[in-house]
């Protein structure tokens, strides 16, 4: 009777192929030692790639999960292995990634005994997954990962955390490989999308004389990117997009104005202030685009279209909720959408974005007289010598608003940042993570001399798995963005901003990764190229001006009409 | 404006489901006032009932997140002049008060409760009603150094109004 069964960890393995996971990010332990041993018995099929913090697994599945549009999968041991995943969770549940994390926990008769690296995972994740589940017996696995599974990216997409006890790891159970029944969950369920609200939605759309369609990550995730585009040139509307919706739409298009919110382009936030139609598609109002709500777009009326419909008038109230998929949403409201000159709108469009070249970028850019590099130059090179055409992944802080200012995007999913929680130490692992997603693309992490230091060890994996990404360190000896606010809201006082650094070099040459530094401005163009042409993994220090500061900027709390420009 | 909401929660009966509900009042730092949770008319699905003096808005995005749990079936909320709804309390009172009438004769015949128990030190004395009501009664008893105990349920509800909409996707 026994041959038919097998262990709870093959059927877990075989439950993940099925789903069809071929990578996985992890780390070893005491209490998840039986699922490893299995994992030796499949590496053909599953590629593990050892990290070397569980932060860093947790970060790679992210990175791989946006790079690929796959969810991905992470596995820790108990206790400390557990905790360790949890910023990343928090990351992914706020940015609607679709991960699966699977923690080992002790067994079930040994639970809140304080048994050896036990730690109450369930409860400790319970407010930043969108669902978890403790598996207590073999017989439950089969039937809990797919809907593990299921859940992560269905809807909005989310993390999913899976404690699996050592003795469901190593119970026997029959397990059958059907393709699984459908889970009937209650918040999936789909509410018809009426004709007439799509008529409603396509009328609001042809009357406005000043619309702005504002994409969102939800686009990229439904991968409406295509009829996003469409719709606007239909009914020639300018587009503007979050820091998580960039790439959904090519940079280069004529009807891209350009990024919203805090440091965004000074055309997407003086349109919203002038608009009389916002169209909000798989984008959730955060703080950072709306600044004062109460002063937001204060002549718009808005559609928001977004699958989840908590996000509804929970900040910004908008005139008409569409739920649903952005893709779906949007290729019916397409039909209907007339085509309108609006020579004022983009005419006003343009005088914006001279006057941004003019009063920022220029001066930014320009390199005749300086001595050190501009964050913002060195982001342009990088993106002028990449042609647009790499996987743009940051970090948190001034280089990575740099990012979001200066790149140029061709193709979707070619920005991968730590948007909602701004997760310090996201950049390295995220993008050796993109890179597995994505092993045909370009993959360049460009991180702070801070936010680089959280998960240097990621170095490690990177040198073990032999995989070829770039890194740039954009290196200003100080944690840049807080010192930024220290010099405008804190009368400079630089408390604790400052940093003194190892030599990333020799640190670079310990892991065999090639590297380089510059800080000569006449060298910087052939350093990225030098980099970009490099066979290999390469680590490009590139020293900046220390004190320099993003603009333009809208104050937090600020309306988007008062904008700082130094 | 601040005021008592109550939301109701039909939820599988699951493990984690309680934790995830309290998990999205705590992250407003919002005090339950009370919480009940009890078998629903269908099987395997039970009903929470919790209440929280809070705004209609806090209250929306409270249900709102709540949408989003996967265990939840269905989730709303309301005021309370849109329910029936009762909390129980027992109280501990000393059974001295028996030889005297006058104090007797109002926990007897006019609080509208019933003594339970009878015991040689304690009379144990049940009440029904709403928690203003329950409340009285129980400073009442502590004005005159009555009471040696008290404890009261959390919401038992049930809407005015026939919900067909309610019954349809809860099942
Ligand atoms: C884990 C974490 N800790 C702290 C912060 C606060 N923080 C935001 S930006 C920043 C500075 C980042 O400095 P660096 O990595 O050097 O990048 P730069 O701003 O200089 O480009 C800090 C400390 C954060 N976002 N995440």
């Amino acid at each position: 009777m026994k041959n038919e069964y097998i262990k709870g960890t093959e059927a877990l393995i075989l439950s993940l192929l099925k789903e069809g996971v071929d990578t996985i990010f992890g780390y070893p332990g005491g209490t998840i030692m039986p699922l490893y041993d299995e994992l030796y018995n499949y590496k053909e099929k599953i590629n593990h790639i050892l990290v070397r913090h569980e932060q860093g697994a947790v970060h790679a599945a992210e990175g791989f999960a946006r790079s690929s549009g796959k969810t991905g999968v992470c596995i820790a041991t108990a206790g400390p292995g557990a905790t360790n995943l949890v910023t990343g969770i928090a990351d992914a549940l706020i940015d609607s990634t679709p991960l699966v994390c699977i923690t080992a926990q002790v067994s079930a008769d040994k639970l809140g005994t304080n048994f050896f690296q036990e730690a109450d995972t369930i409860s400790i994740t319970i407010p930043v997954t969108k669902w978890s589940y403790q598996i207590t017996s073999a017989d439950e696995i089969e039937e809990i990962i797919s809907k593990a599974f299921y859940i992560a990216r269905t809807g909005r997409p989310g993390p999913v955390l899976i404690s699996f006890t050592r003795n469901a790891q190593v119970g026997f159970t029959n397990y059958t490989g059907k393709q699984n029944s459908p889970h009937n969950i209650m918040c999936f369920r789909k509410e018809n999308l009426t004709s007439s609200t799509v008529k409603l939605a396509a009328e609001l759309i042809n009357k406005a004389k000043r619309p702005l369609i504002i994409v969102g990550q939800g686009v990229i995730i439904s991968g409406a990117e295509e009829e996003t585009l469409k719709m606007a040139e239909r009914g020639n509307i300018p587009i503007a997009s979050t820091l998580m919706g960039l790439s959904a739409i090519p940079t280069s298009h004529h009807l891209f104005a350009g990024n919203v919110g805090m440091h965004g382009n000074f055309a997407p936030n003086m349109m919203t202030q002038k608009s009389d139609l916002l169209i909000a598609i798989g984008m959730r109002f955060s703080d950072r685009v709306t600044g004062d709500i109460s002063r937001y777009a204060p002549k718009a009326k808005i559609i928001h279209i977004d699958i989840d419909k908590a996000e509804f008038n929970k900040t910004v109230k908008s005139y008409l909720q569409i739920h649903g998929d952005a893709k779906e949403v949007v290729a019916e409201i397409l039909p209907l959408i007339c085509y309108s000159a609006r020579d004022d709108w983009f005419g006003f469009k343009e005088e914006c974005i001279k006057d941004e070249k003019r009063s920022v970028i220029d001066k930014a850019i320009n390199t005749n007289n300086r001595r050190t590099i501009s964050m913002a130059k060195a982001v342009a090179t990088i993106a002028q010598e990449s042609r647009g055409n790499a996987v743009i992944v940051t970090d948190v802080g001034q280089h990575q608003m740099f990012c979001a200012r200066y790149s140029i995007f061709n193709t979707s999913r070619s920005m991968i940042t730590s948007g909602g929680l701004g997760t310090m130490g996201f950049g390295l692992p995220a993008a050796i993570g993109a890179k597995f997603g994505a092993m045909e693309r370009e993959i360049i992490a460009v991180l702070g001399d801070g936010g680089f230091q959280m998960t240097i060890q990621e170095l490690g994996t990177i040198m073990q798995s032999g995989i070829d990404i770039k890194i740039v360190v954009l290196n200003n000896s100080f944690l840049g963005m807080v010192r930024q606010w220290q010099e405008l809201f804190f009368n400079g006082r630089y408390s604790s901003t400052e940093m003194d650094n190892p030599d990333f070099l020799k640190i670079a040459e310990s892991y065999r990764i090639t590297s380089k530094r510059v800080e000569n401005p006449s060298q910087l163009q052939m350093a990225v190229r030098e980099m970009l042409l490099h066979k290999g993994s390469y680590l490009l220090e590139i020293v900046v001006e220390k004190e320099e500061n993003v603009y333009p900027m809208i104050p937090s709390g600020a309306s988007l009409d008062e904008i700082i420009y130094k | 404006m601040k005021k008592e909401y109550i939301v109701i929660a039909f939820v599988n009966n699951q493990i984690s489901v309680l934790n995830r509900i309290t998990s999205a009042y705590l992250k407003r730092h919002i005090n339950i006032e009370s919480l009940n949770v009890s078998e629903s008319f269908i099987k395997g699905i039970s009903t929470v009932v919790i209440s929280a003096v809070t705004t209609a808005d806090e209250t929306e995005r409270i249900v709102n997140q709540l949408g989003n749990v996967i265990d939840i079936h269905k989730v709303d909320y309301f005021s309370q002049e849109d329910l029936i709804y009762k909390e129980m309390a027992l109280y501990k009172i000393p059974s001295t008060i028996l030889k005297d009438k006058s104090q007797s004769d109002y926990i007897l015949n006019h609080s509208n409760s019933r003594i339970i128990e009878m015991g040689k030190e304690y009379l144990i004395v049940e009440k029904s009603g709403s928690r203003i009501e329950l409340e009285k009664l129980k400073s009442k008893l502590e004005r005159k150094k009555l009471l040696a105990g008290y404890s009261r349920s959390g919401n038992v509800v049930l809407h005015r109004e026939y919900l067909p909409e309610l019954l349809h996707k809860v099942s």
